[in-house]
């Protein structure tokens, strides 16, 4: 069933995908990027919990307008996503997230957040 | 007995959308990923076939599975590019390499490329900067494993006595 072209190929796409995952993302600080629609910025990083429905003031105190049925909590350094209104429940069910370049995303919402070590922003890229 | 290969192609494309459905209810570790088990009649029509009517069932399954699950319109943004993509791949890797790569290889390929697609597609109209986080590497290493897998229940079914007398039975028209 396997010959020797199939395994060299399938174990380059596993050494690939072991690569993606534990490269570094960054060393700088932890951040967390809240990224909604068009735009995006850094939001505080202390515990509690961040309603989207609302105001949200990121880290330089501007306030942002986003109105989405979801609602996140940070304790501890880690972070998850209490509920949301999409169908599928995929950022509920990602449980809590802390290491660089972890992300909930909840896609139908065009929500996500991202715990960023870079220096640069990544979504100007 | 003669079987048409209309009627065969129609049993295929639901076989694929009923394993598409359900594979929504097989709980999985990460919760973003899914097994793929709608791909294997896929693979099996274009190995007993041929590639004409593997697209009539991979065009069936990437229009009627969003209809049958939630949000159908972000499902089916992602399920038509993604689902053409992978089919395309597997049908000219199948078409150039057939005698050098087995089945497994195919399927591990298909399964890559939906999975870069869906990725590319929600990075460019959803969420920005996601191709940059570690979920690539992720979803690459899922698709990979269950991409083998598939590729292994898809070898079991294609070189199976029964099936494959059943489908050289058929009068196909190339």
């Amino acid at each position: 069933m396997f010959r020797k072209i199939d395994v060299i190929i399938i174990v380059f796409f596993l050494i690939l995908s072991i690569i993606l995952i534990f490269k570094p993302y960054g060393y700088s600080a932890k951040k967390l990027m809240l990224v909604v629609e068009n735009e995006s910025f850094y939001i505080p990083y202390k515990d509690g919990k961040i309603n989207l429905s609302g105001n949200i003031r990121d880290v330089f105190g501007n306030k942002h307008s986003i109105y989405k049925n979801m609602e996140f909590e940070i304790a501890g350094g880690r972070i998850r996503a209490l509920h949301s209104d999409c169908a599928n429940q995929i950022c509920v069910r990602t449980s809590w997230i802390e290491n660089c370049g972890d992300s909930i995303i909840c896609a139908p919402n065009r929500v996500a957040v991202i715990i960023d070590c870079k220096e640069e922003d990544i979504t100007r890229k | 007995m003669k079987i048409n290969i209309y009627i065969l192609t129609g049993l295929m494309a639901s076989c694929s959308i009923i394993l598409g459905v359900i594979e929504n209810f097989i709980p999985t570790p990460v919760p973003a990923i899914r097994l793929g088990l709608s791909n294997v009649p896929i693979l099996i029509m274009i190995y007993l076939a041929g590639s004409k009517y593997a697209f009539q069932v991979s065009f069936l399954k990437a229009l009627i599975v969003p209809v049958l699950s939630a949000n159908i319109i972000f499902k089916m943004s992602l399920s038509i590019p993604a689902t053409f993509i992978s089919f395309a791949a597997m049908a000219v890797i199948y078409h150039y390499f057939k005698n050098r790569l087995s089945i497994v290889t195919v399927s591990v390929i298909g399964a890559v490329f939906h999975m870069v697609t869906q990725l590319v597609v929600v990075s460019i109209f959803y969420v920005k900067g996601l191709i940059y986080t570690n979920i690539a590497g992720i979803l690459l290493l899922s698709a990979t494993i269950t991409g083998v897998f598939m590729g292994i229940i898809a070898y079991k079914i294609v070189n199976h006595k029964q099936i494959k007398a059943m489908f050289e039975r058929l009068e196909l028209k190339y």
